[in-house]
């Protein structure tokens, strides 16, 4: 009876100290793998914070995109959320739902030095008619509902040209 | 006329499914035979005007009949038939009509289940239990969701189903996954039940075994399609993201499956009992908790098309209720119940103890990493859940492979392992010749990696040589299957390429050691969407055709929509994969391509759990006839014994 008790407190120190260590690890890992999101005018307003890793969401600004180097495809573009704008450069795949006027969600990092957010990836997991609901939010906050509506009307016009 | 007949018959149900949960509880008092005979009777008939609602809404949508909200806003009178009806279960109402069509055909099924097993009155609570589950799902659709509403004014064209549901695979994948979620009612109803007459015996078990066996099967069914859906439909060249979604419905598939794990332990060895019953409530609430995270869209997911705060509201302070209830129930109930097996060290439950922390682990960690979103405005990235969970993974591997001679009773280790040390031994060999590949880089992820791709090899070889022996038949099928899926992913992970290329018409580039050639891009017409077809030629060295890809975007006209359609090549055991991008000024496309070494495994593994399921289910119905003797006699087989 005794030996069955000492096993049993044995084996739930153990099991106590296992989950406890790997639930720090998680939540060290957790800290580490957060990404915020910010608006354009966010990103202006507090760059510092955009400085190591932040997504970035805006409607892409019509006739902005634009190669920057043609030898290693790097593209550079300007979205908005309707009150400030700011250049992404981008280099690599782009998804087909790229297209201007368009909603899009990049993550990457903000270059204070040169103004430029640089986009290590561009989030493609989604159809043509979705906005990104961080996109919405950031558009409702800056400029109320019509902005939003007027930039479905772009999207719209896009698609039927 | 037909339609007005579906929405009577769905308003009729409501009040059946109210009096099938009042009802028997009431005469369970004067005849509990009676009661349960009531019950059955009661929600054949729910059954009935369920299945007649929903068959008059597919007549709906098959006559596109457009006075009808959902199917205005759903399909489109020159979509292929198919279509139209997947666009049936493609919107949250029909969806949510489904959904009940499915939990009362479970509740009708298990209404006459349990014969000898349970007692009349405890199958009566448990029917009842149910049916007030179910009777609060059709106030929910009645009340926020009805699928029945009508428009003013009926207009002449529908919107179409959303292009991204365009697919064969839409057909089986809601409705299996579906089959899986709703199913774990049942094992809740039964855990409930025991513990409000508290008692829960090996039998019981057994039973409770039955009917969480079903459900398991359908939803890694589900899961399996799913990931195959995302990998070649949504064109990003994975397929897996942790995404809200995935995460959800892989919560009730840990705790089903921990739940299985425990019950196996419960049957044999008497140990892990208060688990069982604990885990049953844990797998429905984790299921409904996932039906919220789906259902009322709170994160951003790629099953956006369901968002909706009051219906999250009303899912979630339900999920809350009864979570609260079942606790409560439990905390009572739980001392006075406790096993008197204690779990020694080393023996399978030990290690099955082992298995289900990992399993509720991996929850949280899927919970938090789901949920943040809701309360901080960050997200949380992918390599949280990789980082995470993979090496909780890794761990729950390695007790699977011990798992292949381990006993339920204590014995030594050492001299079972050495007598099994084949598996094990071309397993660490292939870790060896990993290690000492220079090519791979040796960060954390790909020795987790490494160490998964010789364990699992460890894992499928030992379980291969005791299924053979005829042993465990269902469990090492199951556990075989996911060694499969896991050595696939592993490989992938491991040895997957991805790149860019940038083509004009006529011109090639090479990548993985194939040449592609971009032949040319042709414009079609379909009945109801317009695309463009990239023509790509894939040579090997020696300049030999090797494949012909054709990647696609498609404009789908009704709701002004760009989808892209990946292509796929077999080649040997990988695949080759391309997604078309868009044009650029310099008249060159973008075309992104994947080597996928051995992927298929993954949902060749999946399939295979699903299986092993389904051998698990022919097994109970093969022993429920001589389960008496089987447990008189103790020279049966290990596994057999119960």
């Amino acid at each position: 009876m005794k030996k069955s008790v000492a096993r049993r407190l044995t084996l739930t120190i153990v099991l106590v100290t296992l989950l406890s260590g790997s639930l720090y690890l998680v939540m060290q890992n957790f800290r580490d793998n957060l990404v915020f999101f910010f608006s354009p005018t966010e990103i202006l307003e507090t760059p510092d914070k955009a400085s190591k890793r932040a997504r970035l969401g805006g409607m892409i600004q019509k006739g902005s995109v634009e190669i920057v180097s043609k030898e290693e495809h790097r593209l550079r573009f300007v979205v908005s959320d309707f009150n400030e704008e700011v250049a992404i450069e981008y280099q690599g795949f782009l998804p087909d739902l790229f297209r201007e006027g368009q909603g899009l969600v990049a993550e990457g990092y903000f270059d204070q030095k040169r103004h430029v957010f640089i986009a290590r990836t561009i989030l493609a997991k989604h159809d043509a008619t979705y906005m990104p609901p961080q996109v919405e939010q950031a558009l409702n906050k800056h400029h109320g509902k019509d902005s939003l509506a007027q930039g479905v009307q772009n999207l719209q016009g896009e698609v039927s040209r | 006329m037909i339609v007005d007949l579906g929405h009577s018959m769905l308003l009729a149900a409501f009040i059946v499914a109210a009096v099938g949960t009042i009802v028997p509880l009431m005469i369970a008092r004067r005849s509990t035979l009676l009661s349960l005979r009531f019950a059955q009777i009661n929600g054949s008939f729910l059954l009935f005007l369920l299945l007649g609602s929903f068959l008059s809404l597919a007549y709906a949508f098959m006559t596109s009949d457009f006075s009808l909200k959902i199917v205005t806003l759903n399909s489109e009178a020159s979509e292929p038939l198919i279509y139209r009806l997947v666009a049936l279960w493609g919107n949250h109402e029909g969806a949510l009509l489904l959904w009940i069509v499915t939990l009362t055909l479970y509740v009708v099924l298990f209404s006459f289940s349990g014969r000898g097993i349970a007692t009349h009155q405890d199958r009566t609570r448990m029917l009842a239990i149910s049916s007030a589950i179910l009777w609060v799902f059709l106030l929910f659709m009645l009340w926020t969701s009805n699928p029945f509403e009508t428009l003013k004014v009926t207009p002449h064209k529908g919107l179409g189903l959303n292009p991204i549901l365009q697919d064969p695979s839409m057909t089986f994948h809601p409705p299996s996954l579906y089959f899986g979620y709703i199913g774990f009612v049942i094992p809740f109803a039964m855990g409930v039940g025991f513990l409000w007459r508290g008692h829960f015996k090996k039998e019981h078990a057994h039973w409770m075994r039955l009917w969480t066996l079903i459900p398991w099967s359908f939803l890694t069914f589900g899961v399996t399609a799913g990931s195959l859906w995302a990998y070649y439909e949504l064109g990003w060249g994975g397929w897996w993201s942790w995404d809200p979604v995935e995460n959800a419905s892989l919560l009730p598939w840990l705790a089903s499956t921990a739940l299985l794990h425990a019950i196996g332990s419960y049957r044999r060895t008497g140990s892990l009992k208060l688990w069982c019953l604990f885990l049953s409530l844990i797998t429905y609430l984790s299921s409904l908790l996932g039906t919220y995270i789906t259902r009322s869209g709170v994160v951003a997911s790629v099953h956006g098309f369901a968002k909706d705060e009051q219906r999250g509201l009303y899912l979630l302070s339900f999920t809350a209720l009864l979570a609260f209830l079942s606790f409560l129930l439990f905390a009572i109930r739980a001392y006075r119940m406790r096993s008197n097996s204690a779990v020694i060290y080393p023996t399978l439950s030990s290690f099955v103890t082992l298995n289900i922390y990992g399993f509720l682990f991996v929850s949280l960690v899927l919970i938090i990493g789901t949920l943040y979103p809701v309360f901080g405005e960050a997200t949380v990235t992918e390599s949280f859940f990789n980082t995470s969970i993979n090496p909780i993974a890794l761990a729950a591997l390695f007790l699977m492979g011990l798992a292949t001679f381990v006993k339920w009773k204590p014995a030594p280790l050492w001299p079972l392992l050495r007598t099994r040390l084949l598996p094990l031994n071309i397993g660490l060999l292939v870790i060896a010749i990993l290690m000492y590949q220079e090519t791979l880089e040796k960060n954390a992820e790909n020795l987790i990696g490494i160490f998964a791709l010789g364990f699992s090899l460890w894992v499928l070889i030992a379980s291969a040589m005791a299924w053979v022996k005829k042993r465990a038949h269902s469990m090492m099928l199951a556990h075989i299957g996911f060694a499969i899926c896991v050595i696939g992913m592993s490989s992938d992970a491991l040895f997957q390429e991805e790149g860019t290329l940038w083509l004009g018409a006529g011109e090639s580039d090479t990548f993985a050691g194939y040449t592609f050639v971009l032949e040319n891009i042709q414009q079609n017409e379909a009945s109801n969407y317009i695309n463009e077809v990239a023509t790509i030629g894939v040579f090997n060295f020696k300049g030999e055709t090797v494949a012909t890809l054709k990647p696609e975007t498609r404009l789908y006209g009704t709701k002004g929509a760009l989808v892209s359609k990946t292509a796929i090549a077999q080649r040997y055991w990988a695949h080759l994969y391309v997604v078309l991008g868009p044009m650029l000024e310099t008249g060159q496309r973008s075309i992104r391509v994947f080597y996928h070494p051995l992927v298929m495994l993954i949902w060749l593994g999946g399939g295979l759990m699903s299986l092993a399921g389904g051998v698990g289910l022919l097994g109970y119905l093969r022993r429920r006839s001589s389960y008496n003797e089987v447990r008189a006699s103790s020279n049966a087989p290990r596994f057999l014994r119960v």
